[in-house]
């Protein structure tokens, strides 16, 4: 049997990332898509959001959003 | 003509999956670019699930309980660009891009992992049929 390719499923996560080197903790919201062009094809977009604490408010199928907590 | 599902029917669908990772020691696994369910890439940064590792679906949705932390990361050069979720046993049954291919977070303090750099993942959720 086949694997299923291209039904729409969702994944969140939230991930933080302490650097080794630095002790910096980087803070993630991760929405996982099929692949790459499904996410190309569903309009995603890639935000780095070097602000404070901020989180985005707005994100879609394929978008990553990265907070820096320095 | 699109198909719609019940809520019970996609918390049935959620449940069959999740269920898959059930067993004890089963992972998150964050990857480098080019990963595949079949060729699956490098692993930068391994987590593990609570047994289980997912609390029943509810309107569609399965929330993962606690994930232990990778305090020491293999880590990798390339960027996190896919994750997938696997058994114990390294039988992925979720596996799903994170960034859009070329995108601006493949930085130096972006998604990319270093060697011996904590990861760890406060929220997950799980969507098998999602509108």
């Amino acid at each position: 049997m086949s694997d299923i390719i291209g039904a729409v499923g969702e994944l969140r996560a939230t991930i933080h990332i302490t650097r080794k080197a630095t002790g910096v903790v980087d803070t993630f919201e991760l929405i996982g898509v099929l692949t790459p062009e499904q996410a190309t094809a569903l309009g995603a977009t890639v935000r780095h959001n070097r602000n404070h604490g901020v989180r985005g408010a707005v994100v879609g199928p394929g978008t990553v959003v990265s907070n820096q907590e320095k | 003509m699109a198909v719609t599902h019940s809520t019970a029917s996609r918390d049935l669908a959620t449940n069959a999956v999740v269920d898959q990772l059930d067993g004890a020691g089963s992972k998150l696994c964050f990857r480098i670019t080019g990963s595949t369910i079949g060729a699956p890439s490098a692993i930068a940064a391994t987590l593990t699930f609570a047994t289980p590792a997912f609390g029943a679906s509810s309107s569609g949705t399965a929330t993962a309980g606690a994930i232990a932390s990778d305090t020491n990361a293999t880590g990798n050069a390339g960027a996190v660009a896919f994750a997938s979720l696997q058994t114990s046993a390294n039988v992925l049954a979720i596996h799903c891009a994170v960034a859009a291919s070329g995108s601006d977070i493949d930085m130096s303090n972006g998604l990319t992992v270093a060697s011996g750099d904590t990861v760890s993942c406060s929220a997950l959720t799980y969507t098998a049929l999602s509108a």
